[in-house]
């Protein structure tokens, strides 16, 4: 047996499947084909969870998504979930739930004492009860109290998956419209795509039986579920959610899996037509004590009578404004419940209603609703009196008893998508409900996602929408489609009533959002205080936001402050929806890309060459590079010091091959080049390099590097290694943009070349040790030569440019080759006393020679003049890119300059960062310390810092201020080491 | 001759190139060494260079954006102007970035669906048939790819992401991503 609850026959269950579970530490039964939610009623749970704020005790409301209540935590360690919705979790075997806001569990809750603070604890109640002496008094303890679950706090153990996939026509929605607008969209060969949210296709036919065409209507729709699976252009896809739509009709949908594997994967849909089929929610009315558990809304009783077997309790009262719980009224009748009356708020029923339920030998009280509903842990009685077409309520009528109340005021269209898709809506009074308008993306609404609840509107509408959208698509059919006959009630548009109060009361028991304990007084204490727009009222009284987002709270919030304020719905407004639709599991969205494979790295030609020799390998501008090869014992600052020490003194290997290189080629290669650099280019020989600093249009020192002129009409433009992409594109974007009419080609080829540095005194002789063509004699290959020619039996560029102030020879060879050369380079250089060296040596080395780091020492401000380049600017005659910015006043004046600052007292290195202050006047910053590094060539800490007017104030003592205190320091020139540069030009 | 010995991007892996069958999957995946890669430019439009390009590789650059046209080589548009060619050997003409590149081909039944994990163009058979290329990116790694048919993919990374591109692949193959 399945729960006391469970009706002896019918449902989509199935019987011969039995799962236990658990639910607040106590077992139950329930069967394959449960949602939790189910399983629980049909085991006589009624208190499945606590309110957010006040800790009232709550029922199942809802059999879907809109769930306000029955809200869980689902296993326990990495693999829980909270917040979970019990109305939409497909039960199995060994399930653990527990309620999320209620301690020790829903049933006896200890913080339950809250609600008789209730008074104290109005809309924005933090803005007014808390406040003396200050919030922060008592955040801690409310913030305790209420709430929702807990995160997990440990790794997610599960795999996420995604899947990009391209439709003509995307379904949303798997319910009647759905699959018949798949049905006439997919008949010309367009590619289909249907999402559904439910295990299986159906939508509200699953729990809302219909008759179509005579017969079961779900046995019709399934014979069209049948002709769309054997269409191979048709891809049906279930327990798959639209979360959401974005620009350019791009559609995220999330599917749960169960097969082992991945745990979600998420759908990247692109759509050229989107379907909207994604049916309505029931409004519940909102009346005194409308939260006590067993209050549902019709609907869902009758679809957990109907589609998983389950009586939500033994004896029902229907309470609606509309004819559709009429029908839940019947099929309660014909599960066997009792169902001592429809209260229906309308003074005049239409007859078809009238006369089905006197068939059904069910009483209707005209013009009545509940005043008040009896049993906090369950319905047990509800009190009810007539009621005005305004919803004032009058004289008591008299007591009904009853287990489960359900409610009905109205049903509203799911419009969340649409407005993702920036569709607008307006309140159709006819259809008693905010229906959708236009959008402007691809997207149309059928059936009752349009406000369309007439099955057959709903049929021959989503058919119409379907063969639209294949036509539009390029796929139209010559399908005939008939029409089923539909025997079904006449639309009779809804009471107005959303709310129902006795003169004189303000509804201060009356709740519009269940999950955030939010009552009509909450929203008329909002308008009094002057809170009406409709953002406002969700911002002050937390209305629709959380877990539910406000789907059963939304329109009657609105239509209450239209009431209050005397405006119209339209004039209130709707909330913006925005993605997602439902909560969605974060994993979901990082899929595959965690760890390292979040962001890839690139990995040097001779990356394994470096990992065996014990490289400390770094992230530096997406490149993974060696930092320093430490000695086994020794610490990262004692590695740095020995590889400076060992290539300023003999030889050292630095793999340098992310260096930024992009070929520009053409007759106008050097005119273009020319407008893009500071330096002149048209004056740089064949075989020669040359520094280049470029800025943006702004005259902001933007990237640097060297150039080198390999032919009359070829160069090869140096970049700093983070800018290698970037810079091909901006001299692109100059090129395509700007001067199109030059000759010239723009060729990244970076990745083409491994750069093996040798550096100092001894690395021409190293390269002596190798077979070339190239002449590599001082006199032949001066400082800032470019050279061609075959070395170690390869083509290979030698450029003899240097960022460490030592004889150093840069060596590119095809990339296939990177690792071996790295490695006889090595071999080759023992007896020379070879020593690789990592970017951390390297930096020391340029901050003791005062070469400047695009990125360290510039910054957003940094121009030309700043770092010693006025007179390269005063002598071009040349325009080049920012070079009138350069000009401005704001270039001129008490600019932060580019220089040298030297520790007056020894210790270690200046602290990065350090403001320079004046001694006597700390107070303000005149700049600060850019680049710091103990130098072991000179033994002293050297740094280069932006400094007010810097180079004009060489030999100026200034402070340094930092967290760590205050360091005497003076101001130099940037280069500390050798700056006649005797030891380069050999 | 050269006394260095060439690697690539996945040598590590193997030096006679990297190689992963997933039968149960349906989908071998196996990095093509040494696979010549060049660079093409022509923004005169004119015929010679139609011609010169023909002599040279048996087929014209393509004119349709995304379309590869196949001779001795394969000649793939990539921007206007500009076409990537693919296999044979390299030529004065063109700009060699055959060591930029590592080559992989994904292969099998399910090649597209594999793909398609982290891929956004179409790859439906429809809309990228046989001969179609594209610059796109596999998850946030940049590829060039183009099919040879409907079963049979080549994708070109840039060599420093050549080993990340491939245990990407590698474990979206794995059943523990189906």
């Amino acid at each position: 047996m399945s729960g006391a609850f469970r009706l002896p026959g019918g449902g989509r269950v199935d019987r011969s499947r039995p799962l236990r579970f658990r639910m607040d530490g106590r077992d139950y039964d329930g069967l394959a084909g449960d949602t939790l939610a189910s399983a629980l009623l049909a085991n006589g749970v009624r208190v499945v969870g606590r309110s957010f704020k006040l800790h009232r005790p709550r029922g199942i409301m809802s059999a879907g998504l809109e769930e306000a209540n029955a809200l869980v935590g689902v296993g326990d360690g990495a693999r829980s979930d909270a917040n979970l919705k019990a109305t939409e979790i497909e039960l199995f075997e060994g399930l653990e739930a527990h309620s999320v806001n209620a301690w020790p569990n829903a049933g006896r809750d200890a913080w339950s004492a809250l609600g008789l603070l209730k008074p104290f604890l109005p809309a924005g109640f933090y803005h007014k009860t808390f406040m003396r002496p200050s919030w922060r008094t008592y955040e801690r303890a409310i913030r305790r109290a209420a709430g929702l679950g807990h995160a997990p706090r440990g790794r997610d153990p599960d795999t996420y998956e995604k899947q990009f996939a391209h439709a003509d026509v995307l379904v949303i929605g798997g319910g009647l419209g759905g699959l018949v607008a798949a049905l006439s969209a997919s008949a010309g060969g367009a590619q289909v795509i249907v999402v559904d949210d439910q295990s299986e296709l159906g939508g509200s036919l699953l729990g809302h039986s219909a008759s179509i065409g005579g017969g079961d209507g779900l046995a019709w729709l399934q014979g069209i579920e049948a002709a769309l699976r054997s269409r191979p252009n048709v891809r049906l896809l279930t327990r798959t959610t639209a979360t959401g739509i974005y620009d350019h009709d791009f559609v995220l949908a999330c599917e749960r899996l169960a097969g082992g594997g991945a745990r979600q994967r998420l759908w990247k849909i692109r759509a050229r037509k989107i379907i909207s089929a994604s049916g309505a929610f029931e409004r519940p009315l909102v009346f005194p004590d409308n939260d006590r558990p067993g209050v549902m809304l019709a609907g869902a009783a009758r679809t957990y009578v109907e589609r998983y077997a389950v009586a939500p309790g033994r004896s029902a009262v229907v309470v609606t404004n509309n004819d559709s719980a009429y029908h839940a009224a019947f099929a309660l009748r014909a599960a066997g419940l009792a169902v001592a009356a429809i209260a229906d708020l309308r003074a005049s029923p239409p007859r078809h209603a009238l006369d089905a339920a006197r068939r059904h030998d069910i009483e209707v009280l005209k013009a009545t609703a509940p005043l008040k509903v009896s049993g906090r842990r369950g319905v047990k009685s509800v009190t009810l009196a007539g009621v005005d077409e305004t919803g004032r309520l009058g004289a008591t009528v008299g007591a009904l008893e009853c287990d489960l109340l359900c409610v009905s005021g109205g049903w509203s269209p799911a419009l969340h998508l649409f407005a993702h898709a920036g569709g607008a809506m307006r309140f159709d009074l006819q259809r008693g409900a905010i229906v959708p308008r236009e959008a402007p993306q691809p997207i149309a609404c059928v059936g009752a996602a349009r406000g369309t609840f007439s099955l057959a509107a709903s049929i021959a509408e989503a058919y119409a929408a379907g063969a639209h959208a294949a036509s539009a698509t390029g796929h139209p059919s010559n399908d005939v489609f008939n029409a089923p006959e539909i025997d079904e009630w006449p639309q009779v548009a809804a009471a107005p009533i959303v709310e129902v109060r006795a003169a004189g009361s303000r509804g201060a028991n009356s709740w519009v959002d269940l999950q955030n304990d939010v009552t009509a007084a909450d929203v008329r204490l909002a308008a009094r205080e002057n809170y009406q727009s409709v953002e406002h009222l969700k911002r002050y009284t937390t209305l629709g936001m959380a877990v539910d987002q406000g789907k059963t709270s939304n329109v009657n919030a609105i239509a209450i402050m239209a009431a209050t304020t005397d405006r119209t719905m339209d004039a209130v407004g709707t909330t913006r929806f925005r993605p997602p639709y439902t909560p969605t599991t974060l994993g979901a969205f990082a899929g595959r890309e965690t760890g390292e494979r979040y962001r890839p790295l690139r990995r040097l030609p001779a990356h394994e060459a470096h990992a065996e020799l014990g490289a400390a390998v770094e992230d530096y501008g997406g490149w993974l590079r060696p930092a320093f090869y430490p000695k086994p014992g020794e610490s990262e600052s004692q590695a740095v010091q020995r590889e400076v020490k060992m290539t300023r003194g003999a030889v050292g290997l630095f793999d340098g091959s992310p260096l930024g290189k992009i070929e520009v080629c053409g007759q106008d290669a050097a005119e273009f080049l020319n407008r893009i650099y500071v330096n002149n280019m048209l004056t740089l020989g064949v075989g020669k390099a040359r520094y280049g600093l470029m800025l943006d249009e702004y005259g902001i020192v933007k990237d640097d590097g060297v150039l080198s002129r390999l032919g009359p009409e070829q160069f090869l433009v140096g970049t700093t290694s983070s800018g290698a992409s970037s810079i091909a594109f901006w001299l692109e974007e100059w090129h395509q943009g700007e001067w199109p009419a030059l000759r010239l080609t723009i060729a990244p080829v970076t990745a083409q070349w491994a750069v093996m540095t040798l550096t100092g005194p001894r690395a021409r002789d190293l390269l002596r040790a190798f077979a070339t063509t190239i002449d590599l004699s001082a006199a032949a290959c001066p400082h800032m030569s470019a050279r061609e020619g075959m070395f170690a039996g390869v083509a290979a560029r030698i450029q003899r440019v240097s960022f460490t102030g030592e004889l150093s020879f840069e060596v590119s060879v095809p990339a296939r080759y990177g690792e071996a050369l790295w490695r006889e380079m090595m071999r080759r250089g023992r007896d020379l006393g070879i020593t690789p060296y990592g970017v951390e040596a390297l930096m020391v080395m340029r901050i003791e020679k005062g070469y400047l780091h695009v990125g360290s020492d510039t910054d957003g401000t940094t121009m030309p003049q700043d770092v010693g380049f006025a007179e390269a600017i005063a002598k071009k005659k040349a325009d080049f890119v920012g070079k009138r910015s350069t000009m401005l006043p704001v270039g001129r004046d008490a600019r932060r300059q580019f220089v040298g600052l030297e520790g007056v007292d020894g210790g270690g290195p200046l602290p990065i960062g350090a403001h320079v202050v004046d001694p006597s006047d700390v107070r303000r910053s005149h700049g600060w310390v850019t680049s710091t590094c103990f130098s072991p060539t000179l033994g002293r800490p050297v740094a280069l810092g932006l400094v007010e007017n810097g180079r004009a104030r060489t030999g100026e003592t200034v402070a340094l201020a930092s967290m760590h205190g205050r360091h005497p320091a003076r101001i130099a020139g940037p280069c500390a080491f050798d700056p006649e540069g005797a030891r380069l030009n050999v | 001759m050269s006394d260095l010995a060439p690697s690539s991007g996945l040598s590590h892996l193997s030096r006679a190139g990297a190689a992963a069958m997933f039968a149960g999957e349906g989908v071998a995946l196996r990095e093509e060494p040494g696979l010549c890669a060049m660079l093409l430019f022509d923004k005169s439009e004119d015929s010679k260079f139609r011609r010169r390009v023909a002599r040279t590789f048996g087929a014209e650059p393509p004119t349709t954006p995304n379309t590869v046209a196949v001779g001795a080589s394969a000649i793939a548009w990539i921007a206007p102007g500009q076409w990537l060619v693919i296999g044979g050997d390299p030529v004065a003409d063109g700009l060699d970035v055959s060591d930029a590149y590592c080559a992989i081909s994904v292969k099998g039944r399910r090649a597209a669906d594999l793909l398609s994990k982290s891929v956004p163009v179409d790859l439906d058979v429809k809309a990228f048939a046989a001969l179609c290329c594209a610059r796109t990116v596999l998850g946030s790694i940049p590829i060039f790819l183009m099919a040879r048919d409907e079963s049979d993919f080549l994708l070109l990374v840039e060599r420093g992401l050549a080993y990340a591109a491939w245990a990407w692949l590698v474990d979206g193959a794995s059943p523990r991503a189906r």
